[in-house]
């Protein structure tokens, strides 16, 4: 591929339409502009769209699958959509794991699956207590405080009171 | 049985990886194969010419068609000058690399196709050959 694959916005997902084989080093290029644009755009979700594709190799399974790692580092969901059966069938039969990646069947069920990853991830949250970081320390508290006293307390009314 | 039709690829980097995939998938579409024999036979290509590239640096891919009275086949061949492979045997388990891989390669493309043979001399090369059945 020599043109680059496009990155589009849609809503809090960017979509990337793969639309022809990837060289390895388009596949790393790909992955690298992928993480600027979600740090720069505030997009959480990361919705690939390989329906083209009738070849997903080891190594392009395993960039996928280590995006994938890399968006969730990043807050972030990643959905793979539009894999072919035959695609399917040779990964299993590499003996390829793509740990960490969702996958739906087409784009709009792939879309509907980053924003329900995104909403179930928001609930377990205080709405107001992003970024990660605050969030996570804060849903720490809840729990501790809890068990502690057995329910009850304001979020965030700290720990051993 | 027949050589039809030989193409002869040199493999020198890894951008190649990606061309030696076109190339067998063009040779593939012409002689009619059907779309899940080429992703197995393409994808396998993809994994044997990365190796080649990994391992020795470069190679050459050649694909043919074969034809006797009944049947075509398609065959891949992968021959490199790089250090050879010290134990077949090893290199063909799932898991085995030396090359910080994931260790599919060798025994993954041999899962996807009907024919598999390599061949391996250490210091003098490796020659991988791949076959499937037209159907």
């Amino acid at each position: 591929v020599d043109t680059p694959i496009p990155i589009l916005k849609l809503g809090q997902a960017l979509l990337v339409p793969i639309y022809a084989d990837l060289s390895d080093e388009a596949a790393l290029t790909l992955q690298e502009r992928l993480l600027y644009r979600l740090q720069e755009t505030g997009a959480r979700g990361v919705v690939i769209d390989i329906t083209v594709l009738d070849v997903v190799d080891s190594f392009l399974g395993r960039v996928f699958s280590d995006l994938s790692r890399m968006v969730s580092l990043m807050d972030g969901v990643t959905v793979l959509v539009g894999m072919r059966p035959q695609v399917a069938m040779t990964l299993v039969e590499l003996g390829l794991e793509l740990r960490g990646l969702l996958s739906a069947l087409d784009l709009e069920q792939g879309l509907d699956l980053v924003a329900r990853k995104l909403s179930e991830r928001d609930a377990l949250l205080p709405p107001a207590s992003r970024p990660l970081g605050e969030g996570l320390l804060e849903a720490g508290a809840l729990a501790f405080g809890g068990l502690v006293a057995g329910g009850g307390r304001a979020p965030g009314s700290g720990h051993g009171a | 049985m027949e050589l039809e039709h030989s193409e002869l690829l040199e493999v020198p980097a890894a951008r190649v990886v990606a061309e030696a995939r076109a190339l067998v998938r063009r040779v593939m579409e012409r002689a009619g194969f059907a779309a899940m024999d080429i992703t197995r036979v393409v994808t396998a290509t993809s994994e044997l010419a990365r190796n080649m590239v990994k391992y020795a640096g470069g190679g050459r891919v050649r694909v043919a068609l074969l034809r006797d009275e009944a049947r075509t086949a398609v065959r891949v061949e992968f021959a490199d000058q790089g250090p050879g492979i010290a134990s077949i045997a090893d290199a063909m388990r799932d898991g085995f690399s030396t090359g910080g891989g994931l260790g599919l390669g060798l025994p993954g493309a041999a899962r996807l196709v009907d024919g598999f043979h390599i061949d391996s001399r250490p210091g003098e090369g490796t020659r991988v050959e791949i076959r499937q059945w037209k159907r």
